[in-house]
């Protein structure tokens, strides 16, 4: 028996070391050694599971993965249990990303074998696939065999989470949380009080929820009474300085008033106690506002704890103007100081000057862009003033030395506010929603908001022209860099900036101010909108796939290890993140910037891999492998379709503009229009994409053996035909789209034709691949298409650029950077009908290949005549490459013009400005503001411009390289 | 005007005005969601009336026997609302959560250069336990003090008592 036990022992050190060699060659994968060596192995032992296992790995790595499973079907019906097979499978059918198999195989080792180790991983994998009944039996098991609390804790979860899956409506939701109450009272019951610890936290807190989401309040008050005494710390406790206004009971009194207030039909007595019961609300919120005045108006929080308050519909505007009279007791805002002395005597002071400029300019907004541009010159006398405070500050030689540095910069708001003011105009004048959609629906310059400048206030300026206009946005633009050389770190200033910079077009200049915001990991979610999408349209695109390939990285890796972070939540008995876990499961892969993320990089991608990778082939042919790999077409196809999603979540963090927009009725109205817009963009690009690629791979396919494609071209015709309204004369009904909030503006693409051009082009194709010579037809409609799309769009941007200025310029980047995605697209289509037509030709004549070899010289010989006549004259590519080379020329037109000298830009020079500001700033001060800036910013917006049109040409010489290409194969 | 709640994962859609100060690092999904997953108690964040989050702090338990102990990983407030006593809160917070765990201290790490954060712990009871050598990397790497806080059951405040000579990184428990 000794000797028996010394052998075994042996065997399994040799089995030890040869595992070893096999893991070292897996970790440095060296994936064909490990085959041959395992198949050596195998020879030997064939019996030997764990080195099976490492050859489906490695095979896997390979990319083989029917071979692969064809191991693993096998071993796994052997129900492998020890250590090294369970591992090595586990990381097998993670690579395969097939949980539902791990599952089984830890359910069916864990029943041959039964141990805490492989009954716990048999848990988690089945949390891993929902399996919610299986979850709460391996618990329960686990439970009786090992008497932890945790596994019990587990059970009531898995109940838990199930009932939450169900909608209110299903019977099986109270059955799981009544058993889960149950199940848990007699738990609770049972423990021994005495003991120290008594019942554990974690499984209180289930029974609290479970109480809870049976809305039995007397239950968990009696539950809290007992077990612990008093109610969970950590809750939401009020403060003490307005105890009234952050009550629910504020709230309440609130939402019934408003909903009472405008009710017309309400009788006397009941509109007698709405008058009562609003004088009380009012005089309550007064002396809140009063004792917040006195205390607070010096704390740099002051404004955004007040503006929700202040804002109130409810308070009339003599309250408001009462509050805003006790803020101004200590603020310096009649501006009538001298220049040169600082007006201010601590930075408490410019602390509450800052809260009543920012208060002023949310309640009593301006109605004129001269009183804002006497608003701006407030505040930055007001920066000035205070500079020479924070200036001391900085030297040590103010007493209150605890201030730290950020706190001396804090009349850097000064400035936020003056540019913000400044640049107000630009995007939501008048305060009224659809005032803004007029002006920029507008593409003219000199209709943009002239008749909103109340011109008749100030007689004397009404030679106000668009170039003084921009002129206030040019200020704007050099006092922010003014302000973030002085205080890199603020990012209100740096986010107005990075707006200001995309309403002109500069994207490039606004890309590299955005370095400085940092926006990583979840922050593409929250915050990518800022500068995302305007990289794109701006024609950057290398940077821009570098973006989105950055982007959803956060969302695939999350995607990846989501459930990995629920079961460590279920490992540590944190029971109160499980659902919260599911919930921001939901919300994150459902976002809609998440779906726009993946649809414009595969859009992008579709352009550029399939058109480069073509050109440098000396026989032009788009790869369907390359298409199909790049775009995951079959997966788009399936249920990750985002087109049939009907929720998406808005992940969008407006709380970081809450400094730089008064919180005014027609800003949410844009938050809520680009929302939806995005949906609809979502669901648009990603049914062009399915239709381009899906167009792509049908007809590169050698045999149609997806016969599935077409239905879905058909689906993404309809989708895109139902949600722009497109008709089939191209016209789209359903405009307008926005074009993201930040800054606001009409999407042109509908517009332009761009998609309906595409969408008809695809309509040729499909004639093409359905009937016998219809190749050459095709392409004759094709370039007619075109030809008419650019002729329509040429005669748009020759109209902008002949009076180009920089407020215009922006749209006009957009339009070219549609105009060029529209001419790839295009070019991709003019591929495939080409394709279509010779794989027609092919399969006429595959029929003559066939007869015997006596007759195939003479056959072959009728087969070329008769093919000629059939196909026609040779496809035309000249209307292809006349529109490219037109594109060309005109952007080329775009990059000569001198934007900072045209006519309209007359007035944009160093020596207007001082003119503009004489009488307000002494001379000293405009030449430390503008002067050091002036050079700099206007030769970088001209060089972004540079660079981003010559961008645009690359793009366009990739496609003509493409038509060339396409022509001379052609020709063979 | 503001509220002391937990942290939960939606914040993390919301807490980008507490990052954007530079000396608040964004971390990945996946370390955020470890803390909320492993010491939910020692994730908590602040509030105001208008529902933001205007700081937070990110905590943990751990280390063996007379070891046991409350570690601060990330402590910020909004810029805005500094000065109103909300990260001591927070510390509070985050201490008593330790007591309630056993613990027998609670460390953190700070830059040496900051100055105002050290004075800030410094008032809360914190002391200087050691220098970390280079243990900030960067251009150049930045030495970290160790700061920590008996707690009662550090009877003989053992924990407390500094160390002499710097460490490394690598001798770090």
């Amino acid at each position: 028996v000794v000797m028996n036990g010394d052998l075994n022992a042996e065997a399994a050190r040799l089995r030890e070391r040869k595992l070893r060699f096999l893991y070292e060659l897996v970790d440095s994968e060296n994936n064909k050694k490990v085959i041959t060596e395992v198949d050596r192995l195998l020879k030997k032992q064939p019996g030997f599971t764990c080195a099976k296992i490492l050859k489906a790995l490695a095979l896997i790595r390979m990319q083989k993965t029917v071979e692969a499973k064809e191991i693993l079907d096998l071993v796994i019906k052997e129900v492998p249990v020890d250590d090294g097979s369970i591992q090595a499978l586990s990381i097998c059918y993670k690579e395969l990303d097939d949980h539902v198999t791990m599952s089984k195989v830890f359910e069916a080792a864990s029943k041959k074998l039964p141990s805490e180790e492989l009954m716990t991983h048999s848990f988690m994998a089945q949390v891993r696939t929902n399996e919610f009944q299986k979850m709460q039996l391996t618990a329960l098991n686990l439970y009786k065999m090992y008497s932890k609390p945790t596994y019990f804790g587990w059970a009531v979860a898995s109940l838990l989470i199930k009932a939450d899956k169900l909608t209110p409506a299903d019977s099986g939701r109270p059955i799981s949380l009544t058993l889960a109450e149950r199940m848990l009272g007699k738990f609770i019951s049972e423990v021994d009080k005495t003991q120290v610890g008594g019942v554990e936290e974690s499984i209180l807190l289930l029974y609290l929820e479970t109480l809870s989401k049976q809305k039995k309040w007397e239950e968990v008050l009696t539950a809290l009474k007992d077990f612990i005494g008093y109610p969970d710390p950590s809750r939401a406790r009020p403060g003490t300085m307005t105890p009234f206004m952050i009550t629910e009971e504020y709230h309440l009194i609130q939402r019934i008033i408003t909903l009472f207030k405008n009710d017309e039909e309400i009788g006397p007595e009941v509109k007698s106690l709405l008058d009562e019961l609003l004088t009380k609300f009012q005089a309550r919120v007064r002396a809140d506002l009063q004792m917040a005045c006195k205390f607070g108006a010096e704390k740099p929080s002051f404004y955004t704890d007040m503006i929700p308050y202040v804002n109130s519909p409810l308070l009339s505007s003599e309250m408001k103007e009462e509050f805003m009279q006790i803020v101004a007791l200590h603020s310096k805002h009649d501006g009538d100081q001298d220049q040169d002395q600082s007006i201010y005597s601590s930075v408490r002071d410019i602390i509450r000057d800052v809260n009543y400029e920012l208060l002023d300019r949310d309640l009593f907004p301006d109605p004129g862009p001269l009183q804002r541009k006497s608003r701006a010159e407030r505040c930055l006398l007001k920066y000035f003033s205070a500079d020479s405070i924070s200036s001391s500050l900085r030297s040590g030689s103010e007493s209150d030395k605890n201030l730290i540095t950020k706190e001396a910069d804090y009349h850097d708001q000064f400035l936020v506010i003056a540019a913000s003011t400044l640049m107000a105009k630009y995007d939501d004048d008048e305060n009224d929603f659809d005032g803004v959609l007029s002006s920029i629906r507008s593409s003219k310059p000199e209709e943009i908001p002239l008749e909103n400048l109340n011109l008749d206030e100030n007689p004397q300026k009404s030679s106000y022209s668009l170039s003084d206009q921009d002129y206030l946005l040019m200020t704007a633009i050099l006092l922010m860099e003014f302000g973030l050389k002085q205080c890199p770190y603020n990012h209100s200033l740096r986010i107005l900036l990075i707006k200001a910079y995309t309403r002109i077009g500069a994207v490039q200049r606004a890309c590299v101010v955005s370095t400085g915001l940092d926006i990583k990991h979840v922050q593409w979610d929250s915050l990518g909108f800022l500068i995302i999408w305007k990289v794109l349209r701006g024609g950057l695109y290398a940077i821009s796939r570098q973006m989105l390939t950055v982007a959803e990285s956060v969302y695939l890796n999350y995607k990846r290890d989501c459930m990995e972070h629920l079961i460590t939540a279920y490992k540590f008995g944190s029971f109160g993140k499980i659902q919260e876990f599911e919930g921001f499961r939901e919300q994150l892969l459902n976002s809609c910037q998440f779906g726009l993320i993946q649809v414009e990089k595969q859009l992008l991608q579709l352009s550029s891999t399939t058109l480069s990778s073509a050109t440098n082939h000396p026989q032009v042919k788009i790869s369907p492998a390359l298409v199909a790999k790049s775009l995951e077409v079959e997966k788009t196809g399936g249920e990750d379709m985002f087109w049939k999603k009907k929720e998406f979540t808005d992940n969008r963090d407006f709380t970081i503009l809450s400094y730089l927009e008064s919180n005014q009725k027609p800003f949410e109205n844009l938050k809520a229009k680009t929302g939806e817009t995005d949906v609809e963009l979502v669901k648009i690009r990603r049914a062009l994409l399915v239709l381009l690629a899906e167009t792509v791979v049908l007809v590169e396919e050698e045999k149609n053996s997806n016969p599935g494609r077409l239905e879905r071209i058909d689906e993404a015709l309809s989708i895109i035909r139902e949600k722009t309204g497109l008709k089939m004369d191209g016209n789209c009904e359903n405009v307008p789209y926005f074009n993201g909030l930040w800054p606001p503006a009409q999407l042109q693409y509908f517009e332009m034709g761009c998609l309906s051009t595409i969408v008809e082009m695809v309509g040729e194709v499909r004639k093409a691949i359905g009937e016998s010579g219809a190749g050459a037809s095709c392409l004759v409609s094709m370039s007619s298409m075109i030809t008419s799309f650019w002729s329509g769009v040429k005669t748009r941007l020759t109209e902008k650029m002949s009076k180009l200025t920089i407020l215009t310029m922006g749209g006009c980047i957009e339009d070219i950077h549609h105009v060029v995605e529209t001419f790839s697209f295009a070019c991709i289509l003019f591929g495939v009908a080409i394709k279509a037509g010779k794989t027609r030709e092919a399969s006429g004549s595959g029929t003559a290949v066939s007869a015997t070899s006596s007759r195939r010289k003479k056959k072959a010989a009728s087969d070329a005549a008769s093919k000629a006549a059939a196909q026609g004259p040779p496809p035309d590519f000249a209307p292809l490459k006349e529109v490219h080379s037109s594109l060309r020329d005109l952007i080329m037109e775009f990059r000569l013009v001198d934007i900072c000298s045209i006519p309209p830009r007359a007035n944009w020079h160093w020596s207007t400005a001082q003119k503009e500001w004489e009488g307000l700033l002494s001379d000293k001060l405009k030449e430390k503001v503008f002067a050091p800036a002036w050079d700099e910013v206007q030769q970088g917006i001209v060089d972004s411009y540079g660079l981003q049109l010559d961008q645009f040409m690359r793009a366009v010489d990739n496609n003509s390289k493409f038509v060339t290409g396409m022509e001379t194969s052609s020709a063979q | 005007m503001t509220s002391l709640k937990p942290f939960t994962c939606a914040d993390l859609f919301k807490f980008n005005k507490v990052n954007f100060d530079p000396l608040t690092e964004t971390y990945g999904l996946s370390f955020y969601m470890t803390y909320m997953a492993r010491w939910p108690d020692y994730f908590k964040k602040i509030e105001n009336t208008k529902g933001e989050v205007v700081g937070y702090i990110m905590g943990k338990a751990e280390g063996m026997g007379e070891n046991w102990h409350g570690h601060v990983t990330c402590l910020t407030v909004a810029e805005q609302y500094r000065r109103q006593g909300l990260a001591a809160k927070l510390m509070r917070n985050l201490e008593e959560t330790s007591e309630h765990k056993r613990c027998y201290f609670v460390d953190l790490f700070v830059r040496v250069t900051n100055c105002k954060a050290i004075r800030m712990y410094e008032s809360l009871g914190y002391i200087v336990y050691r220098t970390v050598l280079d243990y900030y990397s960067g251009d150049p790497d930045e030495n970290a003090y160790d700061m920590r806080k008996a707690l009662s059951r550090d009877v003989h405040r053992k924990s407390v008592i500094p160390l002499k000579h710097p460490v490394r990184p690598e001798e770090i428990e």
